[in-house]
C-alpha cells in the first residue's frame, strides 16, 4: 500500500504542505512556549535555591527600603548571634554574618562605616585593619597601605576594593568592634545575615521563631517574592494549557476539514480501491496514515524550528532554554490521525458503487 | 458459476420516494459464458452488475458466486472475494491517476498479498499481451483512451478472477478502439473467461453469445446474440 500512500501524498502535496506548515507553526509556537516557560521556572527555582538560603535580620523599626537606601538607624544587640544559636531555630542556621552600618562624615566626605567580622589580621600597636571601597578611597585620598585617623582610632587601609561587598564602594570595612567605637554605638549591630539550607523547613515559621528569640527584630525572607514569581509561572502554565487545547482544536479542525474534502475529491479513487478488493478498514487506515504522516512531518519541522524560536524569544538566557519536548511531535501525529479517523471511516463506509457511478456521471 | 436469485434493489430518490432499480431479477451465469446485458438508461444494468460484483447489496434476494452467498459474507470477506473472484472494467477506466500503467495493473495483485516481484511479472505479461509493453511507465493521462481501457482490462485480469464484469467498457471509446476491446473480450472468453458486459450499444451486444435485456429493473429478454463477431 506504500505505492498508494506515496502517490497520494505526492499528488496532494499543496494541501499536505499547507497542513504540515500550520502544524509546524503550532508545534514551534507551543514548543517555544513550553521551553521559555520551563526556562522561567528553572530561573525561579534557581533564585529560590540561592536566595532561599539567606535571611536578613533587621531592627524592627528599620524599614527594609531605608536599609537598602543606606539610611541606617536603630540597632540590634551584639549578643543577638548567640541568642539565635541558642534558640530552636539555631539548628537550621549554618552561618551568621553580623554587621554594623553607619553613616559618617570624614574629611568633608560622607562615607559608610561597615563593621564586619571576617578574619581580619591583627595589626601591631593597636592599629585597626580596614578595606576601603574605591569611591571612599578616592574621596578620602587613600590607597592600599595608607592610614586614617577616625576619632582617635588609627585605621590602616589594607586594600582598596574595586568591587566591595554589596557594591558599597563608598564604605570603609573594618571589624565590628572598631566600627562600634568609630560610630559611637557600642554593643550594637545593624543587621545579621543568616545562611543555611532551609529547603525542608517553612521559612516563614523559621523567621517567626527567630523574631521570637530576638524581640525587636524583623526577619526578612525572599518567600513572598518567590511566591509572587511562582504565581506568575502558574498563570503562564494555566494559559499555556488553554493555548495547547486551542492549538489542538485548530489542528484537529484543519486536518478533519482537509480529510473530508480530500475524501470527497478522491471518491472515485476510493471507490475503485474498494472495488478491487481493499477492505474498508484498510482503506480507512490508509487515509489515517496519510494524515498521521503529514502531522508527523509538520510536528518534526515545528520541533526543529521550536528551539531557535525559543532561544530568540528568551535572548540572553539562551543557554537556559531546553529543547521543546518530542512529545509534541508524537502528539501532532496522533492528533492528525485521530482528526482524520472519522472522515476516513465515513469515506471507507461509502458504497463504492455509488462513488464510482456518481463520479463517472 | 454465478447465481442471481430474486434480487430486488431499491434506492431512495433524491426528491423523496423510492426507485425500483431491480425487481426480482433471477439469472444464472455459467462458467465460460460471455453475456451482454442491454437496456435503456436507468433500466438497472449497472446496478445489476455492481450487485453481482459484491459492490452493492440487494434489498432482497441472493447473489451466489462459486458457492459463496456474497452478501452473507462480512465486508472483509466480500472484499477478499472481489480481489480473487471478480474483475471490474469501467466505462471511465478508473485508473489511479498518480500510478503508472504497470502499477495500476499490479495493484489488485498486491492487495491480494502477492510479492511485488510476482505482481510485476504478471502485470508485465498481461500488458505485453494487450499491446501496452511500451507504456509500462506511462501514467494514465499519457495514454490514449483505448490504451487506458486495455490497461483497465489488464488490471481486471491480473488476479485471474472467475468473472470479469464490464460496465459500458466501450462507452468512451472511438469505434476502432471499441471493436479492439470487444475482440479482446471475445478472445478472453474463448480461453474460458466468464465475462459479463453491460452496454447500451446493441451492435456490440449482439456479438455476444447470450444477450439479456433489462427493462425497468426486470429481465425482459434472455436470448442468444444475433450475430457473432467475425474474427
Amino acid at each position: 500500500m506504500w505505492m498508494i500512500l506515496r502517490g497520494g501524498l505526492r499528488r496532494r502535496w499543496p494541501e499536505h504542505l499547507l497542513t504540515a506548515t500550520v502544524i509546524a507553526a503550532v508545534v514551534a509556537g507551543l514548543g517555544a512556549l513550553r521551553a521559555t516557560s520551563a526556562a522561567a521556572e528553572a530561573e525561579v527555582h534557581d533564585i529560590a535555591h540561592r536566595l532561599g538560603r539567606n535571611m536578613l535580620l533587621l531592627p524592627a523599626d528599620v524599614a527594609p527600603v531605608d536599609f537598602h537606601a543606606q539610611r541606617y538607624r536603630g540597632g540590634l544587640p551584639d549578643t543577638a548571634p548567640g541568642r539565635i544559636r541558642a534558640s530552636p531555630a539555631g539548628q537550621h542556621v549554618q552561618s551568621m554574618e553580623a554587621r554594623l552600618y553607619g553613616n559618617l562624615e570624614v574629611r568633608g566626605s560622607s562615607v559608610i562605616v561597615v563593621g564586619q567580622d571576617a578574619g581580619w589580621p591583627v595589626l601591631p600597636a593597636g592599629r585597626v585593619p580596614a578595606v576601603a571601597g574605591s569611591a571612599a578611597a578616592r574621596a578620602l585620598g587613600l590607597q592600599a597601605g595608607g592610614a586614617l585617623d577616625l576619632g582617635g582610632l588609627q585605621v590602616s587601609v589594607l586594600e582598596v576594593a574595586d568591587h566591595p561587598p554589596d557594591g558599597l564602594d563608598t564604605a570603609l570595612f573594618m571589624p565590628v568592634a572598631a566600627a562600634q567605637q568609630v560610630l559611637g554605638r557600642p554593643g550594637e549591630l545593624s543587621a545579621i545575615r543568616l545562611a543555611g539550607c532551609w529547603c525542608s523547613v517553612d521559612v516563614k515559621t523559621l523567621g517567626a521563631q527567630i523574631e521570637a528569640a530576638l524581640p525587636g527584630s524583623r526577619a526578612i525572607t525572599v518567600a513572598s517574592v518567590l511566591q509572587a514569581q511562582q504565581g506568575t509561572v502558574e498563570v503562564v502554565r494555566r494559559y499555556g494549557t488553554a493555548l495547547h487545547l486551542l492549538a489542538a482544536a485548530l489542528v484537529a479542525a484543519l486536518v478533519a476539514g482537509l480529510a473530508v474534502s480530500g475524501a470527497r475529491r478522491r471518491a472515485r479513487e476510493l471507490g475503485l480501491l474498494a472495488a478491487i478488493g481493499l477492505p474498508p478498514d484498510r482503506l480507512a487506515g490508509l487515509l489515517v496514515l496519510e494524515y498521521a504522516l503529514v502531522g508527523l512531518a509538520g510536528g518534526l519541522a515545528g520541533w526543529l524550528g521550536g528551539a531557535p524560536v525559543a532561544r530568540w524569544l528568551v535572548g540572553a538566557a539562551a543557554s537556559a532554554v531546553p529543547n521543546p519536548s518530542f512529545t509534541l511531535v508524537l502528539g501532532a501525529a496522533a492528533l492528525s490521525a485521530v482528526a482524520a479517523a472519522i472522515p476516513a471511516l465515513r469515506a471507507a463506509a461509502l458504497d463504492p458503487a455509488v462513488a464510482l457511478r456518481e463520479t463517472a456521471a | 458459476m454465478i447465481e442471481v436469485n430474486e434480487v430486488c434493489r431499491t434506492f431512495r430518490a433524491p426528491g423523496g420516494g423510492v426507485v425500483q432499480a431491480l425487481d426480482a431479477v433471477s439469472l444464472t451465469i455459467r462458467q465460460g459464458e460471455l453475456l451482454a446485458v442491454v437496456g435503456a438508461s436507468g433500466s438497472g444494468k449497472s446496478t445489476l452488475l455492481f450487485t453481482v460484483g459484491g459492490l452493492s447489496a440487494p434489498t432482497t434476494g441472493r447473489v451466489v458466486i462459486d458457492g459463496h452467498s456474497v452478501y452473507d459474507l462480512d465486508q472483509g470477506q466480500r472484499a477478499a472475494l472481489r480481489r480473487t473472484s471478480v474483475g471490474f472494467v469501467f466505462q471511465t477506466f478508473n485508473l489511479v491517476p498518480y500510478l503508472t500503467t504497470l502499477e495500476n495493473v499490479m495493484l489488485p495483485s498486491l492487495l491480494a498479498g502477492r510479492t511485488r516481484a510476482e505482481a510485476e511479472a504478471t502485470a508485465v505479461r498481461l500488458l505485453e499481451r494487450l499491446g501496452l509493453a511500451a507504456r509500462l511507465r506511462h501514467r494514465p493521462a499519457q495514454l490514449s483512451v483505448g490504451e487506458r481501457q486495455r490497461a483497465g482490462i489488464a488490471r481486471s485480469l491480473v488476479n485471474a478472477p472467475g468473472v470479469i464484469l464490464a460496465d459500458e467498457p466501450t462507452g468512451n471509446l472511438d469505434p476502432e478502439s471499441a471493436a479492439q476491446v470487444m475482440r479482446l473480450f471475445h478472445q478472453l472468453n474463448e480461453e474460458g473467461q466468464t465475462i459479463v458486459i453491460v452496454t447500451h450499444d446493441l451492435d456490440l451486444a449482439e456479438q455476444a453469445p447470450r444477450v439479456v435485456r433489462l427493462r425497468s429493473g426486470v429481465i425482459a429478454e434472455d436470448r442468444p446474440g444475433l450475430r457473432r463477431l467475425a474474427s
